[in-house]
């Protein structure tokens, strides 16, 4: 069975551990899953508040920009780190069952797309409490979600195989994920890097961001959009198969 | 058509660890699979040249010390792990009950942890809409059902998971060791229910090192030894063999 059609088949797999997942990060909490939405709010009050003042920009546009980057951000980050360390987190299952890498993440995927789900209430109300409104251009969030979801998923299966193999990985992913936090146009507008264009334009996690916020606070996605969206994809989509082609007889061992 | 195909198939582990004296003085016990270099690598032959052919009805027992290849023939059977060379036709649906329990969260009672197991093992709807009403009936836990599996003793935990993982019937049925469980009473049950899974499934193959359930359930024996098949045969001509401290 290959993979491809085991995320298919066996979606009820990774749909039930990815709300037991959820059901249980939250268990005896009483706000339950709406401390995600909490802890994104009370940061996007925190950072317009002071930022919007050290970058001389207008507190409710500045707000909106920061609730929509933070929403991707905290997905592409999460994804990553967590599909780095699935085959790791989940060697149990693994060991056990058969339990295909599209699998795996399709739950880390599912997962942190219901997180942001419920940080999306937190960014549509940004939106309205700023002053704004969302315009038609919100439904391209659809599209955006769903190249989202396979970016994640491939993401996920290029890296669980080799850090499985080599435990130091998953510490360079989280530093490189730290670093491209501060480099990336998440709390900084596109604007104001000037001539260091190649951090916007070329950047492929702001490619990855601008296909929700760009929907969500109804603005043009950046220069270069398209040519740095399709490169990210087609590199990801082939370092995943890449990954599996090379690992699927190695894995198990591994665990 | 539900089959078993094996044909010289081949499968070694490498071995990360760097401690070669270990693997000296462990070469040299009764135990364990071949320990050999390749490419530089140590690795253990821990399936070699095996070959075997089962059909509907066939009781397929492996029977050896620990170590000889019994588990990794059933993982590579179950399709856990391919063989490095050699062909493996498997048809039909597979229950691998090889590792029991995966999917089973403590954190969740014991009513929502029937579903995700058998999903696991490829479950239909159907088949989970009935188990979420027999499971319980059967394994008798009562209002323990509502809890969390961890509040449960260890002997609740076993009776939960034998009633969950002996719920799907296969075409081929792969067992490590016969399963039973529980106090007095839930263990003829619990035979009860092995017997009803033997008698209803087209396949069934176990690895074991009781000579008594060979005789008991198997028609067809494989006596392995440091990951070969040394003989196949009848339970009898087999058991004589491996019985005989002189062969």
């Amino acid at each position: 069975m290959s993979p491809f059609l085991a995320f298919f088949r066996m979606w009820r797999v990774w749909f039930i551990q990815g709300n037991q997942d959820i059901r249980l990060r939250y268990k005896r909490s009483i706000l339950g899953p709406f401390w995600i939405s909490a802890s994104l709010a009370s940061l996007i009050i925190g950072l317009a508040f002071l930022y919007s003042e050290i970058f001389q920009q207008d507190v409710r546009s500045y707000a909106v920009f920061l609730a929509g980057g933070l929403i991707a951000w905290n997905f592409i980050n999460a994804t990553i780190a967590e599909g780095a360390t699935m085959v790791i987190d989940y060697a149990s299952d693994m060991r056990g069952a058969r339990m295909p890498l599209s699998v795996l993440a399709g739950r880390v995927a599912y997962r942190n797309m219901t997180i942001l789900g419920h940080n999306m209430v937190v960014g549509i109300a940004t939106v309205y409490l700023c002053g704004f409104t969302l315009t038609p251009r919100f439904f391209l969030i659809i599209p955006g979600l769903i190249v989202l979801w396979v970016f994640a998923m491939a993401a996920g299966i290029a890296l669980a195989p080799i850090c499985a193999r080599y435990r130091d990985l998953p510490e360079i992913v989280r530093n490189f994920l730290q670093l491209m936090f501060f480099l990336t146009p998440i709390f900084w507008l596109p604007s104001q890097a000037g001539r260091r264009t190649l951090f916007v334009e070329g950047n492929p996690f702001n490619a990855l961001i601008d296909l929700v916020r760009a929907p969500l606070i109804n603005s043009d996605y950046s220069n270069g959009f398209v040519t740095t969206l399709s490169i990210t994809m087609a590199v990801t989509i082939a370092l995943a198969i890449f990954s599996y082609l090379s690992t699927r007889r190695k894995l198990y061992n591994w665990l | 058509m539900v089959h078993i195909h094996a044909d010289n198939i081949n499968y070694s582990y490498p071995i990360f660890d760097k401690r070669r004296s270990i693997k000296v003085s462990v070469m040299k016990t009764m135990v364990g699979g071949n320990i050999r270099q390749k490419n530089g690598k140590t690795v253990v032959q821990a399936v070699r040249d095996v070959s075997f052919d089962l059909a509907p009805g066939d009781r397929f027992g492996l029977l050896g010390h620990n170590g000889s290849g019994k588990t990794t023939m059933l993982r590579l059977l179950a399709g856990l792990i391919l063989p490095d060379t050699g062909k493996l036709d498997v048809q039909g649906r597979i229950v691998s009950l090889i590792t029991r329990g995966t999917g089973i969260n403590e954190d969740l009672t014991g009513a929502d942890n029937i579903e995700l197991p058998l999903r696991i093992l490829g479950a239909t709807d159907a088949e989970v809409a009935r188990a979420k009403v027999e499971i319980p009936e059967f394994i008798q836990l009562g209002d323990f059902m509502q809890l969390p599996v961890r509040t449960y003793s260890e002997g609740m935990k076993a009776r939960l998971t034998f009633g969950i993982c002996t719920f799907l019937r296969g075409d081929i049925i792969l067992l490590d060791e016969w399963l039973s469980t529980g106090d007095k009473d839930f263990i003829a049950k619990a035979n009860a229910r092995m017997d009803e899974i033997v008698s209803e499934t087209g396949i069934m193959v176990i690895a074991t090192h009781s000579t008594g359930l060979v005789r008991n359930v198997c028609n067809k024996v494989a006596l392995m030894e440091g990951g070969e098949i040394k003989m196949i045969g009848t339970p009898d001509e087999v058991l004589a063999v491996y019985e005989d401290p002189y062969a």
